[in-house]
């Protein structure tokens, strides 16, 4: 019950936390960022207090989830989340042509006959 | 076997034995058109040398020409043609409609042919239909594989007319209900203009054969006799004084309508005909049937057209554009002839709502949503889902847009100086960094998408203040609500356009003086000279301007179209035709503000105040995107320098021909070239070709949904009603002003209706300058639409059924508030 009262607070905490965590790079003055961030550890550090220390392992459990995913989203948008078809739905934007170079030999103009692609 | 037919004794039913291209042209002769003379080699002669070509994929060796062939040719030339020093010698296939015909080996044309070398001509005609162009169509099993024809060509010998000016007459592709001509001139050769090196003079013609429009471009290059010899056709950069000058006079354009209208009548359907003029002779080169498309690929998915995207676009994207784009655009997206599209299924998973394929069409094309939709709870708590796992995933980005400053996006300006600097930074990688940032800890004014896609609580803080305005007070007319978050003189674009009308006011004061720097700059106006006079206060003002936002321009997300720092006459143009000085003074903050009270007026204490609290977060919303797009304006400028850098390499090694080829390959295309895996000859027949292909698209309407039929549209039938989108509401009665292109700006007084296709930022002093503003193309968070919004001028955008209607100088009554144009005279 710990674990899920921990996770479930933890999560939307973690998320807010790394926000204006990340704020006291954003803004050119970190000051109001710092405070909200003051003011946010002051509040999660009465709440563990309040309830005790056992909240504390789900409470960084829920960090490192939420730490590990946003690293995970920011490569995935780069790597996997992007990158569309374009549609070639007209014969003025063929294959790379160089499909039909290098890939192939190009038929040479001799006696032989020629090779089919 | 006849080896050799005479044109004049050709005809359309000849088509079997000569190909259409002959067929055409001898049917013209016969009917007294001034075609250059000539004669065909029959398809006979072809089978005679090739056999049967059932196989299209495999290359036969190029073969000897017969004897008997060779003495027909030579025969013909000294009895038909004479004393003829050049000829031209073309391809002529059967299948009109071959894709590939139209495409790869339609360009076999050789010009200024001296009758020595007849024969290797006739031999290079032939074969080029197995270019590697062509060979490439094929694998990709395009028509003609598919169809199982023979592959055979005829060949068109002709007298080379060295023409002084030519050019295409066709049916108007956008508006075919008009049967209006549309006509384009350059100077040299036509080939030209078919191969898209050239923007040319464009003339529209009414179905009784009445000038329309005629529009002066700037006409850079040609294709000439090359000067050092004559047997090359070479592209050539068209004499300074003859660039923006008019290649055809009235006369003229209205001899070709009619030459159009009788070809059309002799061929039984509109007909695209390629046409010269050699001195005050005119001729007739080429009738094909006009065909909107080409033979195409069914494509799979059902795609609706982007148009918070489209809209900044006045055309479709070049292809390296549309490759680098591509590569950037998250998965749910699609390229779909040079614009951004969305996939309907990937759209329908998050679809909340009971709305049906098409119902969701209309909703992503940001028409008026179906009123019987329903909210569909079972996907809603399916969203609910996914949005929490998203919310963990990517929230503290999203909270992080919430608190970001100005001062927080202004750092993407050093994201964008390191990416410049780089020179390891590929165009590829520069965009991927420019949109998505460096790293994962980067500062939140380094990851622009996000910036960007924040806007979208716009719509979400805009529906809440709806809802509470229309519950607090019902009696308040809502249409007028929206002047009460717009007009925030803070804003990016509004500064840009009060900067524009003070250095338009400080040019024309310069120019007013007799002086040196006067004449200076009418030079530089006219393309004469290429720098400002200095030490003047124009000049230091226009420089000041230049370095801020001189990485602006019309058309600005086309990597291809330079930004104003790179073609400031350009600029200086845009200036000049903004005639600031003559409007009446608006006080549009007093607009604003008057709007407010009124809004107040209406509410308690405590609702103001809660509606104001929305308002704010809707100013800063707005103030958000609008400075976030000044600053993504600059990655666009960035990458293009990157393509420039590159393109100045492939120029000077002798890999493309002009400026301006590199962005019709793609980046794959690009380094092969560099690393000579891609042949040379083969990526200008692939430039030739796109180029082609591309001034095609930009002529037809945009494809709005692809393998959906569109909601049809109920005020389609009703042809005295123009109806669009409200952008931003208001009534008006004025005279409307058709402005078809930025060289036509000056055509529109202040207090008209300004009435276009297309805007885009270089439109902003035009749209400064209007009552109203119609907008054929386009969404209500379009160019025209923000800055309408912001500029208090009633505006209607997507103009789609009836758009034709209105003509220049009609007095028409625009009532944004309803959508509608009404025609009060014609």
């Amino acid at each position: 019950m710990t674990w899920v009262i921990g996770i479930s607070i933890g999560l939307p905490l973690s998320v807010w936390f790394l926000a204006t965590l990340f704020e006291l790079i954003d803004e050119p003055s970190f000051v109001p960022a710092l405070v909200r961030l003051a003011l946010m550890t002051s509040g999660v550090l009465v709440l563990l207090i309040w309830i005790g220390p056992t909240l504390l392992l789900p409470f960084a459990t829920a960090m490192i989830i939420v730490g590990t995913a946003h690293l995970a989203s920011f490569v995935f948008i780069r790597q996997f989340g992007t990158g569309v078809t374009i549609h070639q739905n007209s014969p003025a934007t063929p294959p790379l042509l160089v499909d039909a170079v290098s890939a192939h030999e190009r038929l040479a103009t001799s006696a032989e006959a020629p090779e089919r692609h | 076997m006849d080896w050799i037919k005479p044109l004049a004794d050709i005809s359309l039913a000849d088509l079997d034995h000569v190909g259409s291209k002959a067929a055409h042209l001898g049917s013209m002769l016969q009917a007294g058109y001034p075609v250059p003379d000539g004669f065909v080699i029959p398809i006979d002669a072809f089978i005679a040398h090739f056999g049967d070509v059932t196989d299209p994929l495999i290359r036969p060796n190029p073969p000897r020409l017969q004897p008997e062939l060779m003495a027909s040719v030579v025969d013909a030339i000294m009895r038909q043609l004479g004393d003829v020093t050049q000829l031209t010698v073309r391809s002529s296939t059967a299948d009109s409609h071959n894709t590939y015909a139209n495409f790869a080996g339609q360009h076999s044309t050789y010009y200024f042919v001296p009758p020595g070398r007849i024969d290797q001509a006739i031999i290079d005609c032939w074969m080029s239909l197995w270019s590697n162009a062509a060979l490439s169509y094929r694998r990709a099993g395009w028509l003609e594989v598919l169809s199982g024809k023979p592959l055979r060509a005829a060949v068109i010998i002709q007298r080379m007319i060295p023409a002084d000016r030519a050019g295409i007459i066709c049916r108007d592709p956008q508006y075919p209900e008009r049967a209006e001509t549309f006509i384009e001139a350059s100077w040299g050769l036509g080939a030209a203009i078919t191969d898209g090196r050239v923007m040319p003079d464009q003339a529209r013609l009414s179905a009784t054969n009445e000038l329309l429009s005629y529009v002066v471009n700037d006409k850079v290059m040609q294709v000439r006799p090359d000067p050092h010899d004559d047997t090359l056709a070479r592209l050539q950069e068209v004499p300074e004084e003859r660039r923006q000058s008019a290649v055809l006079s009235e006369t003229e354009i209205k001899q070709l309508g009619h030459i159009s209208t009788e070809l059309e009548h002799l061929f039984e359907q509109p007909q695209e005909i390629e046409w010269a003029y050699e001195g005050e002779q005119l001729y007739v080169l080429q009738s094909r049937p006009v065909t909107n498309r080409a033979e195409e690929h069914a494509v799979a998915d059902q795609l609706v057209v982007f148009k918070p995207l489209t809209d900044g676009l006045d055309g479709p994207l070049t292809p390296l554009s549309e490759d680098l784009y591509a590569r950037v655009m998250p998965k749910v997206g699609a390229m779909y002839q040079g614009r951004f599209y969305l996939k309907l299924k990937h759209i329908q998973h998050i679809n909340l709502f009971n709305l049906d394929d098409k119902s969701l069409a209309d909703w992503i094309l940001l028409r008026k949503r179906p009123r019987e939709s329903g909210l569909s709870w079972r996907k809603l708590a399916v969203a609910a889902g996914w949005l929490s796992v998203g919310f963990l995933v990517d929230g503290a980005n999203w909270i992080r847009t919430l608190h970001a400053s100005p001062a927080a996006l202004k750092r993407y300006e050093s994201l964008v100086d390191r990416v410049k600097r780089n020179p390891r930074i590929t165009p590829p990688e520069a965009l991927k960094q420019l949109i998505w940032g460096q790293q994962p800890f980067s500062p939140i004014g380094h990851q622009l998408a996000y910036a960007r896609l924040s806007g979208v609580r716009y719509f979400v803080y805009v529906a809440i203040l709806r809802r509470l305005v229309k519950y607090f007070a019902p009696d308040y007319p809502i249409v007028e609500l929206a002047q009460t978050y717009h007009g925030n003189q803070a804003l990016t674009s509004l500064t840009l356009l009060n900067e524009i009308d003070h250095l338009s006011s400080l040019l024309k004061s310069a120019l007013a003086k007799n002086d040196t720097g006067s004449a200076q700059l009418k030079r530089m106006i006219r393309g004469e000279a290429h720098t400002l006079p200095a030490d003047s206060p124009f000049t230091m003002a226009f420089e000041e301007f230049i370095h801020r936002h001189g990485h602006r321009g019309p058309n600005e997300m086309e990597l291809a179209i330079p930004a104003w720092r790179e073609a400031p006459v350009t600029f200086l143009r845009v200036l000049l035709n903004n005639p600031s000085q003559s409007l009446p003074s608006r006080d549009r903050h007093g607009e604003y503000l008057s709007a407010l009270n009124k809004l107040h007026d209406h509410l308690k204490p405590w609702q103001r105040t809660l509606v104001d609290q929305v308002l704010n977060h809707i100013h800063a919303v707005i103030e958000s995107r609008e400075g976030s797009r000044h600053y993504h304006s600059m990655l666009f400028d960035v990458v293009r320098q990157k393509i420039l850098d590159i393109e100045q390499h492939l120029l000077a090694q002798g890999y493309l021909k002009i400026p301006g080829d590199i962005f019709f390959l793609t980046y794959a295309e690009i380094q092969a070239l560099s690393q000579s895996t891609l042949n040379t000859k083969d990526a200008h027949d692939l430039i030739r070709m796109r180029r082609r292909e591309r001034r095609r698209l930009a002529r037809l309407p945009i494809q709005e949904t692809v393998n959906l039929e569109a909601t049809p549209d109920p005020l389609a039938t009703h042809t005295s009603t123009i109806a669009g989108e409200c952008a931003c509401p208001g009534r008006v009665e004025a005279i409307a002003r058709v402005v078809a292109s930025l060289s036509q700006s000056d055509k529109l007084n202040s207090g008209e209706i300004l009435v276009a296709r297309h805007t885009d930022s270089a439109w902003t002093p035009l749209v400064n300058r209007a009552a109203g503003i119609i907008v054929a193309s386009g969404s209500t968070q379009s160019h025209a639409g923000k800055l309408a919004r912001e500029l208090h001028i009633p505006c209607i955008v997507d103009v789609v059924s009836g758009f034709q209607l209105i003509k220049d100088g009609q007095r028409i009554r625009l009532n944004a508030d309803q959508g509608t144009v009404e025609i009060l005279t014609q």
